[in-house]
């Protein structure tokens, strides 16, 4: 019990250190002239770490107190902006601790008794003293402070303070730059030592030196951290293999040093894997993707647009392909990034099994027959493909970029073709064809633009001029026999046996300038104009087959030569006004165009004159930042083409046959287009709709005369009343209490189309209403969900006769899943399915699910080595088909397409400083 | 000789000026973001990065007195718009250092909010032994880490009486004139300082926007962006700073 007492007093002397807070007060004083301090900071600081407790200003009298600390070992730091810093250890003992009266010292006393050594320089050029990183060993992944640490006449101090000959090290610049405005600690400790080739340690002047060229002898010790050129690289080796006889083997490779950048790629492929996928473009194709664009709009939105290249993904109706393809691509930057040259070489062959079906049903006001085809054939194409662009920032001022593209496409066609036209169990006509072709191509398109600033802001000058030439050379051989029959009975056989041979040359260069000038605030004018002028000569000779069996003996009604002159001037203007919440802007472009056709046959020559406008209006209001109303009007003139006034006539299928319309005019197109949207990140809400509608005055349109042996001739006639109306929005958000996103889509189509049939006006009118739901769930790294199904009804309805009318329903939708599970697995699905209401006019329903699956196993460091196995198609159902309801007939189309496969793939990635860009 | 007699009463002058502290006045800030390293690393920041400039300027101002401070945008260095970049325009960062709490008007993906709560306490870690001149201020060195693990680097000056600095940073024993954040590619460097003809009456808290404690909101946006990956973080420090 005596001991318990005893120990009571010193534990409440404990606890009153402890749990009481420390108070520091004293006051300051002027060493020199004992004046008093006001204002001085009195800061204190954590002994243990520097962390910063409490600070507080001396009063006018240079009294100073800082209460409420805790701890009980501090450090006193008082500075002034005159007056050299002060610093002092404090222990707390008691509650108060008094240090009295601080005498600070003036900084020009201190200068003084600075005393500048000199350091042992390794490598001194000029003024500039150079470390070689490399001669000073430090251990993997050290820092650039730890290199500096190394270097003699280099000190560095425990809070990373730089000294360099003696003197403080005021910035560090990383390759002659700032890094992070120019504080020394962030460089050398965000830098690695192994990335450092050169230290380079001098005097730069201050910034307002270097800029008015007067020396105010102001200079700041300085090291520059000059950088290695990053080497490495990346690719992938992959082989796949499978049943039934499926391969797909790839290999790519992207090495850089610095700016300057290597990648070669090779694909052969029977999967459909024609090219490279978009984000293998992005590593091993050069960054340039065929059809796709993407940029930067006025209002700091970014846009990619795809409009599908020609070498882009097997669409399922072109056949079963087999493809090899190759590129190689180079690119670098001289000049401190000014000039940047980019090259490319893609190579690519398909080839390509075809098989297509058609069931068509037409239907007059005094007849119907059956059309049944068939068309099996085969496609190979060679496709070279070489690009050069070259890009220089002279100055702040000037612009210059020059691209040039040369493409050499050949390709060898072959088909058999059948069709018969059967009406009451009768036939009208059948029709057997077999055709080659080998069609060469060759195109060189070279475009220089020059972009001039002015030093007012906003005023800009460009100028762009392209110039183009274009080949194509055709050799084809037309075999056929066509059969007419008239009541059940045959009437007439044609025979064929052709040869054509077709040479067409094409040249155009074509410049335009455009000029911005600033108004006022806001509102900008641009005036352009255009002169655009191209020469084409179109000769095409047919050669029937003589009697010696030799194509020899030339078809003069099948044999013409043209040539076509085109000159076309685009003037234009436009005024944009961009406000912070309304963004307007409109203009008009007019063309004055001037066709001369030569037809060097008949030595005659036709002139057509047009004038065309393109009017436009856009309007944009910006409620907030996420809320949104567009508005936007276009009007266009399209003339006729030389094809539509006088084609050259072919006799490929002679149970269509197109011919011209001389007096045929242009055609004047209205578009209006509305759209509303918002989103609310932080009620995960967002709505889209949008609106358009269209108008064609003079609209080109399709004039058929079908004779008894059901032979069609058609033309493009003028006509009034095309119209194209449709609507959508789209609503999505989370459902309450789960982490699925949830978007519902009602839409609408309607479309007014015009035909002639024998000289009868036919009105079709379709239109269609379908809703959309949208479901996906997606945690980083984990899994990501997705399916999206839509209903939507349909109908199609034709004045001339109701027969081919339509209503039916059909339901579509594609899911996927992506799911990451333990051990570095990764498994993926997704799924298509179509269902369409069934009609009794066809044969099959046509419903289909298309599945695939796949699992990953990645393994090794760094994920070297990839395993995939995959299924293709797992129900066998993927069919290539369309179904379409025109005015007098409907019509459905089977292609040959991929089915089910398997595939096991080995991938092994490799990579040396670099990896590949992926997702987002 | 002559010139150096000429040369005296300068000197005289100067450090007689000198010794004054500014109590209030305004404080130009310019904020420069390094946007190709902003936009990541994937593929559709490998089409953008050629078609947006590496780096964005804009100009904040700093208003303040004795205790309170306003901090807004005043103007882009830009010549265009950067995609990616948060329309900051409209906000205003209103602090009171006397009862340290704070009322901010910001946009927060494109709605007004007036946020407020208690300014958030920063643990500094002093280098006093680096200095660095900023708009002809000697300023010290500071380390703070913000949002559990972010590392900022300031720069304050004593001669400026405020305990601010740009948006919610602040703690220091001065203005911070100078502040670097890596992890958002981000500097605020003072540029200028105004001392006479200053409009003080816009040191006043904002009122446009729908109230909230911005801790609760916080909580929200943490909710909302925890599937965005390294987006949803620069998200967030850039809504909360």
């Amino acid at each position: 019990m005596k001991k318990l007492l005893v120990l009571i007093p010193i534990f409440l002397a404990f606890e009153f250190l402890h749990s009481q807070t420390i108070t520091i007060k004293g006051t300051l004083s002027d060493s020199v002239e004992n004046k008093k301090l006001t204002n001085s900071v009195i800061s204190v600081l954590r002994k243990s770490d520097s962390v910063l407790l409490k600070f507080a200003r001396a009063d006018n009298n240079g009294n100073f107190t800082v209460s409420g600390l805790k701890g009980d070992s501090f450090i006193l730091m008082i500075t002034h902006p005159y007056f050299g810093d002060y610093f002092d250890n404090l222990v707390a003992k008691q509650s108060t601790i008094d240090v009295g009266k601080i005498f600070m010292t003036p900084k020009s006393k201190l200068l003084a008794e600075v005393i500048v050594r000199s350091g042992s320089p390794i490598r001194i050029k000029g003024d500039t003293t150079i470390y070689t990183a490399d001669s000073f060993k430090v251990r993997p992944g050290a820092n650039v402070e730890e290199l500096l640490r190394r270097l003699p006449g280099i000190q560095v101090d425990r809070d990373g303070k730089i000294t360099a000959m003696g003197e403080r090290v005021k910035k560090v610049l990383v390759d002659g730059e700032e890094f992070f405005g120019s504080d020394p600690g962030i460089a050398t400790k965000n830098l690695r030592a192994d990335q450092v080739q050169e230290v380079q340690v001098f005097d730069k002047k201050s910034d307002q030196a270097e800029f008015t060229g007067i020396d105010d002898g102001v200079k700041d010790k300085t090291i520059n951290l000059k950088m290695k050129k990053m080497k490495g690289y990346f690719g992938k080796v992959e082989a796949g293999g499978g049943l039934p006889d499926k391969y797909n083997n790839d290999a790519m490779v992207n090495s850089f040093a610095g700016k300057r950048k290597v990648a070669a790629y090779g694909i052969m492929s029977n999967t459909g894997q024609t090219n490279l996928d978009w984000q293998d473009a992005q590593n091993y194709g050069g960054g340039e993707i065929d059809g796709m664009t993407s940029g930067i709009t006025d209002d700091g939105g970014m846009y990619i647009s795809y409009s599908g290249g020609e070498d882009s993904y097997w669409g399922g109706r072109n056949g079963i392909p087999q493809n090899w393809n190759a590129g190689l691509h180079y690119s670098n930057k001289y000049h401190n990034d000014k000039l940047s040259f980019n090259s490319g070489y893609k190579y690519s062959k398909v080839n390509s099994d075809i098989g297509v079906t058609t069931h068509s049903e037409n239907f007059l006001p005094d007849t119907s027959w059956t059309n049944l085809s068939q068309n099996n054939g085969f496609t190979s194409t060679n496709k070279h493909a070489f690009n050069v662009t070259m890009e220089s920032n002279i100055d702040s001022m000037n612009s210059l970029k020059w691209v040039t593209k040369v493409n050499n496409n050949n390709s060898n066609n072959s088909s058999h073709f059948y069709s018969e036209a059967v009406s009451d169990s009768q036939f009208i006509n059948n029709s057997l064809r077999k055709t080659s072709n080998n069609i060469d191509k060759n195109n060189i398109t070279t475009t220089l633009l020059w972009k001039h600033k002015f030093k007012k802001t906003f005023r800009t000058l460009s100028i762009n001029t392209e110039a183009s030439w274009t080949e194509v050379k055709n050799n084809g051989l037309l075999q056929a026999l066509n059969s007419y029959y008239y009541g059940g009975v045959l009437n007439k056989i044609d025979t064929i046996d052709q040869q054509n041979i077709q040479n067409n040359h094409g040249t155009g260069v074509n410049t335009r300038i455009a000029y911005t000038e600033p108004i006022i605030k806001d509102v900008t004018l641009q005036l352009s104009y255009s002169l655009g002028y191209n020469h084409n000569s179109n000769d095409r000779i047919t050669y029937e087959k003589s009697t010696a069996g030799k194509y020899e003996e030339t078809v003069d009604s099948l044999s013409n030569s043209f040539v076509f002159d085109k000159l076309i001037q685009t003037p234009g203007a436009t005024i944009n006004i961009n406000k912070k919440k309304n963004i307007f802007s409109f203009g008009i472009n007019a063309s004055f165009s001037n066709y001369s056709q030569l037809d060097k046959t008949k030595q005659t020559t036709t002139n057509y004159n047009y004038h065309n406008f393109y009017p436009y209006l856009n309007y944009m209001h910006k409620f907030k930042s996420n809320q949104n109303f567009r508005f936007n009007y276009t009007g266009m003139t399209t003339p006729p083409s030389l094809e539509q006034l006088q084609p050259v006539r072919v006799n490929t299928d002679p149970l269509n046959i197109y011919i011209g319309n001389q007096n045929l005019k242009e055609s004047f197109r209205h578009n209006l287009y509305l759209n509303y949207s918002f989103y609310n990140v932080l009620k995960e809400k967002n709505f889209w709709s949008n609106v358009s509608y269209n108008t064609t005055e003079n609209a080109f349109v399709q004039s058929s005369y079908i004779d008894s042996f059901g032979k069609r001739t058609y033309q493009t006639v003028n006509a009034n009343g095309v119209y194209g109306l449709s609507a959508y929005c789209d609503y999505g958000f989370k459902i309450k209490g789960t982490k699925f996103n949830l978007s519902l889509g009602p839409s609408m189509s309607m479309n007014r189309n015009i035909d002639f049939v024998n000289g009868e006006k036919n009105i079709t009118n379709r239109s269609e209403y379908g809703l959309t739901i949208r479901a996906n769930r997606y945690v980083q790294k984990k899994l990501d969900f997705y399916f999206g199904p839509s209903i939507s009804w349909n109908h199609s309805k034709a004045s001339v006769n109701s027969a081919a009318n339509a209503d039916y329903w059909e339901v579509e939708g594609w899911g996927n899943l992506n799911y990451t599970l333990p051990k570095n697995f990764q498994f993926s699905t997704d799924i298509s399915v179509q269902f369409r209401q069934k009609d009794e006019r066809f044969s099959q329903n046509m419903n289909y699910t298309t599945w695939n699956a796949s699992l990953i196993k990645r393994m090794l460091k760094e994920n070297k080595l990839e395993l995939k196995l995959e299924v293709h198609d797992i129900l066998d159902e993927n069919r290539g088909y369309q179904r379409n309801f025109a005015s007098y007939s409907f019509t459905e189309t089977y292609y040959k397409t991929l089915r089910r496969f398997w595939l096991f793939t080995v991938t092994w990635n490799i990579s040396k400083n670099g990896k590949p860009a992926s997702g987002f | 000789m002559k010139k150096i007699f000429s040369l005296i009463p300068v000197l005289f002058f100067v450090i007689a000026n000198a010794q004054q502290f500014v109590s209030n006045g305004s404080i130009e800030f310019e904020v420069r973001t390094n946007n190709h390293k902003a936009m990541g690393e994937g593929v559709w920041a490998e089409m953008f990065r050629d078609k947006i400039p590496q780096f964005s300027t804009n100009y904040y101002d700093f208003v303040f007195n004795e205790d309170k401070a306003v901090y807004k945008f005043n103007r882009s260095g830009d010549k265009a718009k950067v995609p990616f970049m948060s329309d900051n325009s409209e906000n205003v960062w209103y602090s009171d250092y006397s009862s340290s709490t704070f009322i901010d008007q910001k946009n927060v993906f494109g709605d007004m909010y007036i946020l407020s709560d208690s300014l958030m306490n920063i643990n500094w870690k002093l280098s006093p032994n680096e200095t660095r001149e900023i708009a002809g201020f000697n300023c010290r060195k500071a380390t703070g880490i913000i949002f559990d693990s972010v590392y900022v680097f300031a720069f304050y000056t004593d001669e400026i009486t405020i305990s601010g600095g740009p948006m919610g940073i602040h703690g220091l024993p001065g203005m911070i004139l100078g502040i670097t954040i890596p992890r958002m590619y981000t500097s605020w460097i003072a540029t200028k300082l105004q001392v006479v003809d200053v409009d003080t009456k816009v040191i006043a808290a904002p009122s446009k926007g729908k109230k909230k404690k911005a801790t609760e909101l916080l909580d929200n946006v943490k909710k909302v962006t925890a599937d965005w990956g390294s987006w949803g973080q620069q998200a967030i420090w850039g809504l909360f700073l």
